[in-house]
């Protein structure tokens, strides 16, 4: 027979400040754990994705970021020429010749950070599908007019609509806020290309290709690594930006070893918990090993108790994440572009479930030795006992 | 201190309790001292840079734009040399050598003014002869050598990626640094070397010199940017500590998550702690009225609480410390060695670490200890527990 459930409801009622204070302890240790993911997740959720799936992006062999890629017209109209590559309804060809530079722009904290800025044209944003204005208007060629990414506008100065900073030796006039779905886009400036060549004396860094079919991003990527004279690499655009997701694995795996540690530690303050739960009914206990209940089901008991405890403590870590951190614009330098990566914390319902689980595997370890220890109990000693 | 059998006596009453508290401590201690350590090996480089009077001239675009090799000729010119000696190119050349995840500073610099302005660094006369001597030499810092096994002869190629060109370099000696042994992780070879593969494209990322004394610093920052304003590549002038500082803005409040980490940390520690004191004093009632009816005071029992809880909370910080010590100091072990080739606890964060498990003892103690104090004897003796 089990023991009733209401009990250890009740038991944890009377002994509430211990049980607070447990609870309050491990939804500490859960909002840390949720902390560093949430972290996580977001860096990731702002690199992997971005890109389309059937774009090829292509770059000087061995540059490792479009910021470090160098490419000549001419190659770029090469590249244009291959086969398989899509065209629009006009016939001209879905291709977008793009230029990233770096400036640095001050933060609003006085700070400054490395911002990419991408001249680009009138195709870029065919080729990637998800780009919207969120304010204001787009750009207009040769005008000097910028439109800046949704991620970075809050957390820089002077880079808001209407505003007309300086960059690189010329005014450049704000026009708009774009939107990408919270992708890598959204932490850069966008102008137009011939304005940025201009002005910061570059070629072109990269070309973003459509193509036609899934076979041909293969086909086209060993074309150009074949092709020793052209110089150039293809990558398919989606694993360009997977590979920069370095910094988000470290922060999940720091993240997760500073929750295990921690947790570690929880488990040694769950245990005392249970320890005092224990000791303070012995005669309880033997008075229900009287009644008939069984070792097992008194060693189940304390352990639900246990994960009770668990699951407050995990649930209320995790809700309080997901309130307090979900959605909050952080960002933080991009080694592979030398630039400012903007995202959000993503406190995801799956992060939820496993913070919590962890909560209560925590509690659980803490309690297993103290309800061995009370389903062990003496009946006659316990009974005797003061 | 008469009173410490006392206390431990008092602790170790409830042995599990006391041992499970200690542990839990000690585990906690250690993800605040792991945490302080990573901050501190952060913040190393950037603080060691202040005392050398350099000064870095770089875009005011920001580090990934270029200078005019035409700025060369006019600081070191006589205006400039008035306030400033040792003018370097300084480019970070970035690049692969042999896996991405091999990451250390490769820098192509003006070699003859090397020993000169890093004057930090211990180069034998020999070996910075070869230097000079051979193109494609370079010297890496002892300890970055140690690591990789570079030595005299090696040859080392490395994948260019800013640059579209491959480097192939030739050790030719190995630097020390005796203030700081994290500045012997840099390759050092030569701009003009640099220069010849790029095809004399000129490309110069940094300069870099000497300020005579540091009230020369602000004349450089007048004079270079004042010069460059209105050209097509406007400098910004900026101490070394400035320019180490720029790479902290942009990690931007990472840092700040870092540091909450910590405190949240010690918050679990203090309720953990504050739990044990609790139980602790709720089941010594009897014992406490007794005491006072023998002559302790109400002070004497608020400081053997108090004292207690510190014990335990000390004794935790002791364990993790130790164990820090031994991981990173004694035995080297880094979390993330491309990173943080050193990963040492150093003496703030031992001092920090104390001081925190102190307040976090006292702290939990506050209230047990309080509500022990100020209960009346009779009262105490009358409870039964």
């Amino acid at each position: 027979m089990a023991v009733p459930f209401k009990y250890n409801l009740r038991n944890l009622r009377v002994r509430w400040i211990t049980a607070a204070m447990t609870v309050v302890g491990l939804a500490l240790v859960t909002l840390v754990f949720v902390f560093w993911w949430a972290l996580g997740i977001g860096m990731e959720r702002a690199l992997v994705g971005t890109g389309h799936p059937l774009n090829l992006i292509v770059m000087r062999t061995g540059a490792q970021s479009e910021t470090n890629s160098m490419l000549a017209k001419k190659q770029a109209e090469d590249v244009a020429g291959l086969d398989g590559i899509e065209r629009d309804a006009q016939g001209g060809a879905m291709v977008s010749a793009e230029t990233i530079v770096i400036a640095n722009v001050v933060k609003r904290d006085g700070g400054k950070a490395n911002v990419a800025i991408r001249g680009v044209g009138p195709r870029a944003r065919d080729l990637r599908g998800n780009i919207s204005v969120a304010e204001g208007r787009w750009l207009k060629p040769n005008l000097g007019e910028i439109v800046v990414g949704r991620g970075i506008v809050g957390r820089f100065r002077g880079i808001h609509i209407g505003d007309e900073p300086v960059i690189r030796g010329r005014p450049w006039k704000v026009v708009g806020i774009f939107a990408a779905d919270g992708q890598a886009y959204e932490s850069e400036i966008w102008a137009d290309g011939d304005d940025v060549r201009a002005q910061f004396k570059r070629d072109y860094s990269s070309l973003i290709v459509r193509c036609r079919d899934d076979a041909t991003v293969g086909r086209l990527t060993r074309v150009l690594a074949e092709d020793k004279q052209i110089k150039l690499e293809g990558k398919r655009h989606t694993d360009y930006y997977r590979e920069q997701n370095m910094a988000a694995m470290m922060l999940k795996a720091l993240g997760t070893v500073i929750a295990i540690v921690l947790s570690i530690g929880a488990i040694f303050g769950a245990a005392n918990t249970m320890f005092a739960a224990v000791a303070s009914r012995t005669r309880e206990i033997a008075t229900m090993r009287v009644l008939g209940f069984s070792r097992f089901s008194i060693w189940l008991s304390f352990m639900l108790e246990s994960a009770l405890l668990g699951l407050a403590g995990g649930a209320a870590g995790a809700l309080i994440g997901r309130l307090a951190l979900n959605g909050m614009m952080t960002g933080t330098a991009n080694w592979t572009t030398f630039s400012e990566l903007a995202f959000q914390f993503r406190v995801t319902p799956d992060l939820m479930l496993w913070a919590t689980v962890l909560s209560i595997v925590t509690a659980v370890a803490g309690g297993f030795l103290p309800a061995w220890r009370a389903s062990r109990a003496t009946i006659a000693t316990a009974l005797r006992g003061l | 201190m008469k009173f410490l059998h006392l206390v431990v006596r008092n602790a170790l009453r409830n042995r599990v309790r006391t041992v499970l508290t200690i542990g839990g401590s000690a585990f906690l201690m250690f993800v605040l001292v792991f945490v302080m350590t990573a901050l501190t090996e952060i913040y190393a480089w950037e603080g060691q840079a202040a005392k050398k009077n350099r000064v870095a001239v770089q875009h005011s675009t920001g580090l990934a734009n270029p200078l005019p090799i035409s700025l060369e000729e006019y600081l070191k010119g006589p205006e400039i040399q008035a306030h400033a000696q040792h003018v370097q190119k300084l480019n970070w050349f970035g690049g692969t050598y042999q896996d991405p995840r091999n990451f250390f500073a490769r820098f192509a610099v003006d070699h003859d003014q090397l020993r000169e302005l890093w004057s930090e660094y211990t180069i034998s006369d020999a070996e910075y002869r070869s230097l000079c001597a051979m193109k494609n030499a370079c010297i890496v810092g002892k300890s970055l050598a140690k690591r990789y096994g570079f030595r005299v002869g090696k040859r080392i190629a490395i994948v260019g990626d800013i640059y579209p060109v491959d480097l192939d370099l030739e050790v030719v000696g190995l630097y020390t640094c005796a203030d700081d042994v994290r500045l012997e992780e840099q390759l050092y070879f030569r701009w003009d070397y640099l220069d010849e593969l790029t095809g004399g494209e000129k490309i110069v990322g940094t300069y870099w010199m000497k300020a005579r004394t540091p009230d020369d610093v602000a004349k450089l920052k007048e004079l270079i940017d004042g010069r460059t304003k209105n050209s097509s590549d406007p400098t910004e002038t900026v101490t070394e500590k400035e320019f180490n500082a720029q790479f902290m803005s942009m990690m931007g409040n990472i840092i700040g998550i870092v540091m909450m980490v910590g405190g949240i940390v010690m918050v679990i520690m203090t309720l953990m702690t504050a739990n044990t004191m609790a139980m602790s004093v709720r089941e010594r009632v009897t014992e406490v009225a007794v005491l006072r009816t023998i002559g302790f005071t109400s002070g004497h029992i608020r400081f053997l609480i108090v004292a207690e809880s510190v014990f335990v909370t000390l004794t935790g910080a002791l364990l993790s410390l130790g164990l820090a010590l031994l991981l990173f100091n004694v035995f080297k072990l880094s979390p993330a060695p491309q990173f943080f080739p050193y990963f040492f606890v150093a003496p703030p964060t031992i001092a920090i670490s104390l001081g925190a498990a102190l307040a976090a003892g006292v702290v939990s103690a506050a209230v047990p200890a309080e509500l022990a104090a100020g209960r009346k004897i009779v009262d105490g003796l009358r409870q039964v527990v």
